[in-house]
């Protein structure tokens, strides 16, 4: 189905709808005001990149299972492209803070988790490098893999939700009102929105990945020329 | 239709965003065109001379 031709001209026109809609939207949702439109980009990303990481760790599984070289280069590019949409998310959530919090950076629990998760999926393409035989850098780097998951777990969904933070979604001492964070009371046109347009990010992942796996397979197998 | 844009200034960001999506999407579209080309000239060559001697 991804390497099908409708499925890319639909997530064009998926994405390209989904754009109208959130720019155009009127809704808000507190303090957040017109940046309520940034929900549904920044999110949607953060949410990829869980994808993403789920996917590596899924064929890290299958790699270990079968112990063939395709699998190991799907878990790859799903992992980068993971780290691409968790650096998207850190920059656009950086320039949101810088005009909501003051700062570009000041270590907010959010900013601190997803900066730890950049840097255990930069130690796994460290790891990658640092090991020339395809089979032993195979199963270090699966294992390494499979380990990283539940960090991606406990660092997006489970930690800012249990320090008190600034970022919308973190628990607030005193009152509900000024952290807004997306619920099932939140208005329903702001989440259909958010939804289409993670579902949108999402199945671009799948197609970016598709084409960087066989990018990565065209570089494996053209080795043998060089 | 000038008009409209000038009085509508979050029409202009919308026609931006698009601008770039559709760049990006033509772009990313001709990659995988031509990652599928390079994959049939691999799978059409004639036997792999350098599989034998590895």
């Amino acid at each position: 189905m991804i390497r099908k031709a409708w499925f890319k001209l639909l997530i064009y026109f998926w994405i390209t709808l989904v754009v109208i809609i959130a720019i155009l939207s009127p809704n808000t949702i507190g303090m957040l005001d017109e940046t309520t439109k940034n929900m549904y980009f920044h999110v949607p990303m953060a949410i990829t990149a869980t994808v993403a990481f789920f996917s590596a760790l899924w064929h890290s599984l299958q790699y270990l299972r079968s112990k063939t070289i395709e699998y190991d280069l799907k878990a790859l590019s799903s992992a980068e492209l993971g780290f691409v949409f968790n650096i998207l998310a850190m920059l656009t959530g950086a320039f949101w803070a810088k005009f909501m919090w003051g700062e570009y950076w000041h270590w907010d629990p959010r900013e601190t988790t997803i900066f730890l998760l950049f840097l255990i999926y930069s130690a796994y393409f460290a790891l990658r490098s640092a090991i020339e035989s395809p089979e032993k850098r195979g199963n270090l780097s699966a294992v390494y893999n499979i380990f990283a998951f539940p960090s991606v777990i406990f660092l997006y969904f489970i930690l800012p939700r249990l320090i008190p933070g600034l970022h919308p979604g973190s628990p607030e001492k005193d009152t509900t009102d000024v952290n807004p964070s997306v619920s099932s009371s939140t208005d329903p046109e702001i989440r259909i929105i958010l939804y289409l347009s993670m579902i949108g990010f999402i199945a671009l992942f799948f197609w970016l990945k598709n084409l960087t796996y066989r990018i990565h397979l065209l570089d494996e197998q053209t080795e043998h020329y060089l | 239709m000038i008009d409209f844009l000038e009085a509508n200034s979050i029409y202009i960001v919308l026609v931006v965003v698009l601008l770039i999506w559709t760049g990006l999407f033509i772009f990313i579209f001709k990659l995988d065109v031509k990652v599928s080309r390079l994959e049939q000239a691999i799978m059409t060559k004639p036997a792999n001379k350098s599989d034998q001697s590895n």
